[in-house]
């Protein structure tokens, strides 16, 4: 401190004040690498996971899915059945129909009873809340396959590509969970003409940190959450991987609302502990897509054994720096 | 009364001489356009584009539209409307003819103002032709094809884009009964059309009525109809 007892401004006492450190750690090459070392250890233990799962739920009016490995096998309660009548259709009849079922112009109709349903591998199915309650499960384009895989409704009823599947509100509420394995997009992007878009929900990642890391295993390690936000009306969530598109495997299921009012189909996703197998990617209303993808700050701000230690660390440097102090304060005048 | 030179360049193109046609050449009147950094998802209008694509092995002639335009129907303003697929480019022209009508067939020079459309490939670039007393209702259209100047550069299919708004499948009824199924767009959801539709040259040449029927789910939009203008 000068004479007048004033160091001039703060910048020029914060360089002082380095400076004095520098020269102070000048010759301890210990406590130097241990100043440098632990930032970069830290930085080092939070940048891979040893796991990583992501978590959805949400509530849509509509969602794709593809089915891969394995089949799906849905239970499902009495339906109508819209056999999609291709190059058969009537364009004139299908104009002039007014009514609420499958337009016969280009469906054929069909009651099914209540039937369990196996669904192979690369059949890509849309699933649609409909404005009066009722459900549909609409066959789209086969992917990921070359030959077309029959799925069969009754024995004599075939599910083709373009034929739906139409469950009325009151049986739709009696529906179990359809759980399925695969490739899956939830909502429709939010403009004009949209109607199946994602209403709202949440998605989590979570993780196992490298220090969990035991060679006998981890199952009795915790996850913990390093991302989550909330989803919000107009999203439109999927999952990627750049590497191997046809290996999304993420599994999930259907269910319907707790809430008979309320609108949309719940809907559940995980993508499992392999952090290879795909990254979530969301899509917001007029903004381009973010994949969600926790950094290292994400994991070392969230792990408990860190802030538990930051926190100790603290608390040691201030107890020290007390004691210090008012040994100075009691010490020989 | 069948245009001779029309005629020519059509031996020309079925025999694959490359006869040049002399199309005729229309003044701009004004441009508008925008070139937007992020995509817009929504599009203006049901009918995105009326696309006569070239053939594979002819190149590209830059910054010209071809448009097949009768001389009746350029007494007042010519109007064009070029789109992106990714719904980021938009531009508006209007031309007018220099009074020497000679062919059914005319060169509207397109030179971007804002952007640059020759990053993108061809099947990317909607083009909308239709004589601006129509713009409102847009029930008279005719085929036009981005980046060419002669009727030989051309293929035997043109391709009617729409905006669906997200109808699951679309089709059209070519005149009375001839179906045709559209197919969906790579580009998807974001995308300023998202059916492209093919069309017989042959089939609309006269004129067609065009119907574009779309279904959601198991029910069918109102018929929405278009009327292409004829240019033999």
């Amino acid at each position: 401190m000068s004479e007048s007892g004033y160091d001039g401004p703060g910048s020029r006492v914060s360089l002082r004040r380095a400076s004095k450190l520098f020269r102070a750690v000048q010759g301890n090459t210990r406590f130097l690498a241990v100043l440098i070392g632990t930032p970069f250890l830290v930085i080092l233990l939070y940048s891979f996971p040893l796991a990583q799962n992501y978590v959805v739920e949400a509530r849509t009016l509509s969602a794709r899915i593809t089915v891969l490995d394995p089949d799906v096998f849905w239970k499902l309660p009495k339906a109508q059945f819209c056999e999609d009548l291709g190059e058969a259709r009537d364009l004139s009849k299908a104009a002039s129909y007014q009514g609420t079922g499958c337009n016969p112009g280009l469906f054929r109709e069909v009651s099914l009873p209540s039937t369990e349903i196996r669904i192979p591998k690369g059949v890509q199915i849309l699933i649609q809340y409909q404005p009066d309650g009722s459900i549909l499960f609409q066959r789209l384009e086969d992917r990921f396959i070359e030959d077309k895989p029959t799925v069969r409704l009754t024995d004599s009823e075939v599910w083709t590509e373009g034929s739906v599947l139409k469950i009325k509100p009151v049986d739709w509420t009696t529906v179990t969970l359809l759980e399925f394995a695969g490739d899956v997009v939830v909502g429709e992007e939010a403009g004009s003409g949209a109607n199946g878009y994602l209403i709202d929900g949440r998605y989590e990642v979570r993780e196992l940190f490298l220090r969990q890391y035991r060679p006998w295993g981890n199952a009795k390690a915790n996850a913990t959450t390093v991302v989550s936000d909330n989803l919000y009306r107009g999203d439109r969530i999927a999952f990627t991987n750049t590497l191997e598109p046809e290996k999304k495997l993420l599994t999930g299921f259907f269910a319907p609302l707790f809430d008979a009012n309320a609108r949309g189909i719940g809907i559940v996703i995980s993508n499992g502990f392999d952090p290879t197998r795909a990254r979530l990617a969301v899509e917001s209303f007029g903004a381009r897509e973010i994949v969600v993808t926790p950094s290292w700050i994400d994991r070392a701000l969230r792990d408990p054994l860190l802030l538990a230690l930051t926190a100790i660390l603290g608390f040691a440097v201030t107890t020290l720096t007390f004691a210090v102090e008012i040994r100075k304060f009691n010490g020989p005048k | 009364m069948v245009n001779v030179r029309l005629l020519l360049a059509v031996l020309g193109w079925a025999f694959g001489s490359g006869v040049a046609i002399s199309a005729d050449r229309l003044d701009l009147v004004s441009l508008e356009d925008k070139m937007l950094s992020e995509p817009r998802v929504t599009a203006e209008a049901v009918f995105v584009g009326l696309v006569w694509p070239r053939r594979e092995d002819r190149a590209p002639t830059e910054e010209t539209i071809l448009a097949a335009f009768p001389p009746d129907l350029r007494t007042g303003e010519v109007c064009v409307r070029i789109t992106t697929e990714d719904g980021l480019y938009n531009g508006n022209a209007r031309y007018k003819d220099n009074g020497v009508a000679t062919s059914s067939l005319t060169l509207l020079p397109y030179i971007p103002k804002d952007g640059d459309l020759s990053v993108y490939e061809d099947q990317n670039i909607a083009v909308l032709a239709f004589p601006c007393e129509k713009e409102a209702s847009l029930d008279e259209v005719v085929v036009a094809s981005w980046g060419s100047d002669e009727l030989a550069d051309l293929g035997a299919k043109a391709n009617l884009l729409v905006n669906s708004f997200r109808a699951s499948t679309a089709f059209l009824i070519v005149g009375d009964s001839n179906q045709v199924d559209c197919e969906p767009i790579e580009g998807g959801e974001r995308a300023a059309y998202d059916f492209s539709c093919p069309l017989s040259i042959a089939d609309i040449k006269s004129g067609a009525r065009i119907a574009l029927y779309r279904t959601r789910g198991t029910s069918l939009d109102p018929e929405v109809a278009i009327n292409i203008v004829g240019w033999e």
